[in-house]
């Protein structure tokens, strides 16, 4: 296919002007794909960006006889690579009903387009992107009837110092990374930690990273494994037989799954073990449900193998004692496309535990429709007030669906090290591999031996983890109670508090601030998907005197400037 | 002081030098016309009998005078009659300015009697067109349109007035030049690019130079000549290139394209750099582009930026007029000689007399062929008449066997192929000869597209010469269903009037020469008489014009008979 290019025209504003223009591409048989003319008023001028579909020397030619009509000053052609550029599209949607009103609300919101009109039968979306963020955001809402669309065509501006075709040789770009690649953004978990970088004295509450050592015990075996040459050569795939011993066993005594080693793949942390799931099991058309808010990474681990698809957001329900699952909503959401559910208990963002008669719903849920139950249970030792962790698996009847997802990351403070667990059935997990193997091979040796420690170990540094973190949930508490900008429920497990911001407000921007004027880093709740607008994630998993001053700066900042 | 609009007009064109204009009137170009009555003084108006013929005389005027050619018609019919001439115009780059009535501003758009889109009908084929809606604009409106359609590479401009900007009256002030922030047909020559062309072309061992319009256009022959016989490069000439060296130079080798000289187009794809000045590379030069001069090195030196890589892509180009880049590349070429390199040309010219020129000029049998009635033309004119052809097989013999002697002496449709065009652009061109000899060469079927400018020319007297090579067919188009249609002769073959008794009819004088023996008197009569004269001549019917580089053949890939 031929490149995009995007000409941009500057001419005196002057009637049949776009006849002369259009007429040049008529006598070559271009096709223009858009073509917007804006004005320029203080010079008299009219600008034209038109976006053709053309080989390079045929562009060169237009180029070049666009130049000669009289009323043109000057002509650019540019490859998208070289421009911003943004269309708006105006989406008017049938909604049957409340249900899909929030629905489409919630849709609406995670492509960060907006409801501009809204009438009994029907929304009027807003939504400003690149043409392919438009088709995205159209493909997704045609499930619930598009009666009418409008796009603007395309604008575009050159980014500072990029060539122009026009006066140079046409260089040879590289070609463009997938879409699916180009249309993800950065995670604004990331963005927000790149951010503190460059500012002076920022206590971070932004990323979950506890503030303790890797126990001595852990540490040590790792120590011995190098030393005795264990982990020089890669290891079975699936993970060294001991520790799969080691997890089956803890598996079936702490969560209640019955499972054997060979039912177990040991993987690159939980990222990778979702990952790997997620593109064992989805095809591009595959539809996934999250219930949200829920850790941002997984919605774009979910775009990723399904190449730019999205996931289905179900909104938990905010309520005063806490985020509650909505059965019917689920439900509402299954098509006949919908493969799993996905559940992140505890929940990273919100600090949810789901309780077993949630669990039992969703259950029934996924059996009735023939779904998959993929869990992400990476804070299963982090709940509080005597709360006891379900893990999902352990329930018989649906054994054979549910993917669990844990890891040592947060029990025994080892984020660094890298090592999570699969487990599921035979079937699953032969198919699963494929994937894992391609993408690590194996996971590193000797943070299996470090697991291992600590899985087969004892668990009392993991009790005083829990401890500590009881304790600064007391804190974050203490201190949120002196603003009356945050509206919030005691965090149920891992540790995180997710509190609402009272006032109406942009959560990213907040963030910003935070981190630029406040010198406290927070992570806005809009990338945790529906229902996270308006909200900031706090991370209480570092030291209790770094906690208590990040939480006054957050509270005294909120207090007077907001 | 108010003046009215139409008065505003003739008072501009006057301002830019006009004192002819080439016109027709009609409904609502009458005020401009009641202005002209009241300018004749200082603006001659020629009469010509279909508006066609008034932007082929402004063109012919044109090419001959170097200054803008002007023509005046009426709104709807008379504009679209118009429509050929700029057409043509466009496709040679020739400087005139059409004005055409247009109904009222008010009735604009709503289908008024004699109401076209004549801005819109004439967008594709002008520089420049715009519409006066109001009589104050005219001034600057006429400026404009002149250094438009001068400027640069030269076109036509249409500029269109409505029948109210004509009749109302405002405070004239008048406007002599204009300058555009849009528009800047001066390019800067880069004295870089030269000195790289210079170097190119000092190392180059079969270096070949090509010449086009662009010669003509910007008065280059001084320079060409110097350059010429200071690198001692062969130059060769697209049909719009002719006489801009005298045909018997030394280093010249002769016509370009599908029916140019055997050696020209043959060793064109074996020069080793090509120097292409103020021409485009049209098809009928180039042939078959993929197998163009793959092997040369190409400078392309044209005012016209997008002619640069349209069809040939360059080795080095120089955007800018090409007198001027010749006087600055000069002093950069070395003193060069090409003997060896031009004798190539000249083997090949041995072979095209043996197998096509001999036979053209010296017939076995009785019948005329045209190559012989040119020859013996250049001949009686020492090559220094202004020759304006027609389009057809005459118009390639006339290119091939008339040798130039004087600069700016061939007249003809080139880009557009327009048949008709002869007739009424020698009456411009007798206007802007200044006393030259004006013979048009028309075949019998053009001759009848623009049979009615006969009365043009009697009513105005000129002494122009018409040669009318009568085969009975459109030559051209048989030839090629001889060649390519299996001799095939769909509707080719013309049932003629008396053309002797036409033009008498006109009241011009004429005669028809049928056998070889009275043709050079009949030619010797013609251009004997001080007045407008027309020699029918009787040509062999089934004549082709060779050699001939078949459409979609590579220009070395040339047939000889």
């Amino acid at each position: 296919m031929d490149n995009q290019t995007t000409i941009t025209i500057f001419t005196h504003n002057k009637p049949g002007v776009l006849y002369k223009i259009a007429n040049l591409f008529l006598r070559r048989k271009i096709n223009i794909e858009s073509l917007t003319v804006s004005e320029i008023k203080t010079q008299n001028l009219s600008r034209f960006t038109i976006v053709v579909k053309k080989d390079p020397v045929v562009i060169d030619k237009i180029v070049k006889q666009l130049k000669r009509i009289i009323e043109v000053y000057d002509v650019y052609a540019h490859n998208d690579d070289a421009l911003i550029f943004k269309e708006i599209a105006l989406l008017k949607i049938t909604v049957k009903n409340a249900d899909q009103r929030k629905q489409i609300e919630d849709l609406t919101y995670q492509f960060q387009a907006s409801v501009i009109h809204s009438e009994k039968n029907n929304v009027i979306i807003q939504k400003t992107g690149s043409e392919e963020d438009i088709d995205f955001l159209q493909s997704v809402l045609k499930p619930f009837g598009i009666k009418e669309v409008v796009k603007s065509g395309r604008v575009a501006l050159e980014k500072k110092g990029a060539d122009r075709l026009s006066d140079t040789e046409i260089p040879e770009t590289l070609k463009r990374a997938s879409r699916t690649a180009s249309g993800i953004q950065i995670s604004i978990i990331k963005r927000i930690e790149l951010m503190t970088r460059d500012y002076k004295d920022v206590i971070s509450l932004a990323q979950g990273v506890p503030s303790f050592y890797t126990p001595r015990h852990i540490s040590q075996a790792a120590k011995e494994a190098i030393d005795n040459h264990k982990v020089d050569t890669y290891t079975w795939g699936q993970g060294i037989d001991e520790l799969r011993i080691e997890i089956a066993k803890k598996l079936s005594i702490c969560n209640k799954i019955n499972t054997t080693p060979s039912e177990i793949i040991v993987t690159h942390g939980g990222i990778e073990a979702l990952m790997s799931i997620f593109m064992a099991l989805l095809n591009v058309e595959d539809e996934i449900i999250v219930l949200t808010p829920d850790y941002a990474s997984h919605l774009t681990q979910i775009t990723i193998a399904t190449h730019g698809g999205k996931p289905v957001n179900v909104g938990l329900l905010e309520t005063n004692k806490g985020w509650e699952l909505d059965s019917a909503r689920l439900e509402q959401a299954i098509t006949t496309h919908t493969k799993a559910i996905l559940i992140c208990n505890p929940s990273n963002p919100t600090g949810k535990v789901f309780t077993k008669e949630e669990l039992l719903e969703i259950a029934g849920v996924s059996k009735k429709h023939n779904l998959y139950i993929i869990t992400d249970e990476m804070y299963e030792d982090f709940l509080y007030d005597g709360r006891t962790h379900t893990s999902i698996g352990s329930f018989k009847d649906v054994a054979d669906r549910v993917i669990s997802v844990f890891g040592v990351s947060k029990s025994y403070s080892m984020t660094g090290w890298r090592i999570g667990y699969i487990a599921t059935s035979q079937i699953l997990i032969d198919q699963i591999m494929k994937i894992h193997d391609s993408i690590v091979t194996c996971p590193t040796a000797v943070s299996q031996y470090a697991a291992l420690a600590a899985i087969k170990g004892p668990k009392t540094e993991v009790k005083k983890f829990l401890e500590a973190y009881t304790k600064r949930r007391a804190i974050v508490m203490e201190e949120l109670a002196k603003t009356s900008l945050l509206e919030y429920t005691l965090p149920q497990g891992a540790y995180y508090c997710f509190p609402k911001i009272t006032k109406r407000i942009d959560d990213i921007q907040l963030a910003q601030n935070l981190v630029k004027k406040a010198g406290v880093a927070v992570v806005p709740g809009s990338p945790f998907g529906a229902g996270g607008e308006n909200h900031i994630r706090i991370s209480f998993a570092c030291e209790e005197d770094r906690l208590r001053e990040g939480l006054k700066r957050l509270v005294n900042y909120l207090n007077k400037k907001i | 002081m108010k003046i009215s609009g139409a008065s505003a007009l003739m008072r501009s064109l006057v301002n830019q030098g006009v004192d002819i204009i080439f016109g027709y009137p009609g409904g609502a170009i009458m005020p401009a016309y009641d202005a002209l009555y009241h300018n004749r003084k200082h603006i001659k108006h020629i009469l010509v009998r279909h508006e066609q013929g008034a932007a082929h005389a402004a063109e012919g005027y044109a090419r001959l005078s170097g200054k803008v050619g002007v023509c005046l018609a009426t709104s709807g019919p008379g504009a679209t009659n118009l429509v050929t001439g700029i057409a043509d115009a466009m496709m040679d780059s020739v400087p005139i300015v059409c004005i055409t009535g247009q109904v009222a501003s008010h009735l604009v758009g709503t289908d008024a009697f004699q109401e076209a889109d004549v801005i819109g009908i004439t967008t594709p084929i002008t520089k420049w067109n715009c519409q006066v809606t109001k009589p104050e604009e005219i001034p600057y409106i006429i400026a404009k349109a002149f250094y438009i359609a001068s400027s640069g590479r030269p076109g036509p401009v249409l500029i269109d007035i409505t029948k109210n900007a004509q009749t109302e009256v405002f405070d004239y002030k008048p406007v002599k030049k204009v300058s555009l922030d849009s528009y800047k047909p001066n390019k800067h020559i880069s004295l870089a690019h030269i000195k790289k062309a210079a170097k190119l072309i000092n190392s180059a061992h079969r270096p070949l130079l090509l010449v086009g319009h662009g010669i003509h256009i910007s008065h280059a022959y001084k320079e060409l000549l110097t350059f010429v016989n200071k690198t001692g490069i062969p130059i060769a000439s697209t049909l719009h290139g002719l006489s801009s060296i005298p045909a018997n130079h030394k280093s010249y080798v002769g016509l370009l394209g599908m029916h140019g000289k055997y050696g020209a187009n043959v060793l064109t794809n074996q020069a080793d750099v090509i120097i292409a000045i103020g021409m485009r590379f049209d098809d009928r030069v180039t042939g078959r582009v993929a197998d163009y001069a793959r092997q040369a090195k190409i400078i392309h030196i044209d005012i016209d930026e997008a002619e640069i890589d349209k069809i040939i892509k360059t080795t080095l180009s120089i955007v800018g007029d090409g007198r001027q880049v010749l006087e600055r590349l000069i002093p950069f070429v070395k003193k060069n000689s090409f003997d060896d390199w031009l004798s190539e040309f000249r083997r090949y010219d041995e072979i095209e007399y043996e197998k096509v020129t001999r036979k053209e000029l010296t017939p076995s049998n009785g019948s005329i062929l045209m190559a012989q009635v040119i020859d013996i033309l250049s001949n009686l004119t020492k090559g220094k008449a202004v020759v304006v052809a027609d389009v057809g097989q005459h118009q390639m013999v006339a290119a091939r066997y008339y040798n130039f002697d004087r600069e700016n002496s061939f007249i003809t449709s080139g880009g557009l192929g327009t048949m008709g065009f002869a007739l009424p652009a020698s009456i411009g061109a007798k206007f802007g000869s200044l006393g030259r000899d004006v013979i048009a060469i028309i075949g019998d079927g053009s001759f009848q597209m623009t049979i009615q400018e006969l009365a043009t020319i009697a009513q105005e007297k000129l002494a122009i010469k018409v040669i009318i090579l009568n085969n009975n067919y459109l030559g051209m188009v048989r030839q090629w269903q001889e060649l390519f249609f299996d001799k095939r002769y769909s509707f080719v073959d013309l049932q003629n009037p008396d053309f002797v008794a036409v033009a008498k009819g006109f009241h011009i004088e004429a005669e028809k020469v049928s056998h070889k023996h009275a043709l050079a008197d009949g030619l010797k009569r013609l251009l004997s008489k001080n007045g407008p004269y027309l020699l029918e001549v009787i040509v062999e019917k089934e004549e082709n014009v060779f050699p001939m580089v078949p459409s979609g053949a590579a220009c070395d890939e040339v047939v000889l008979e």
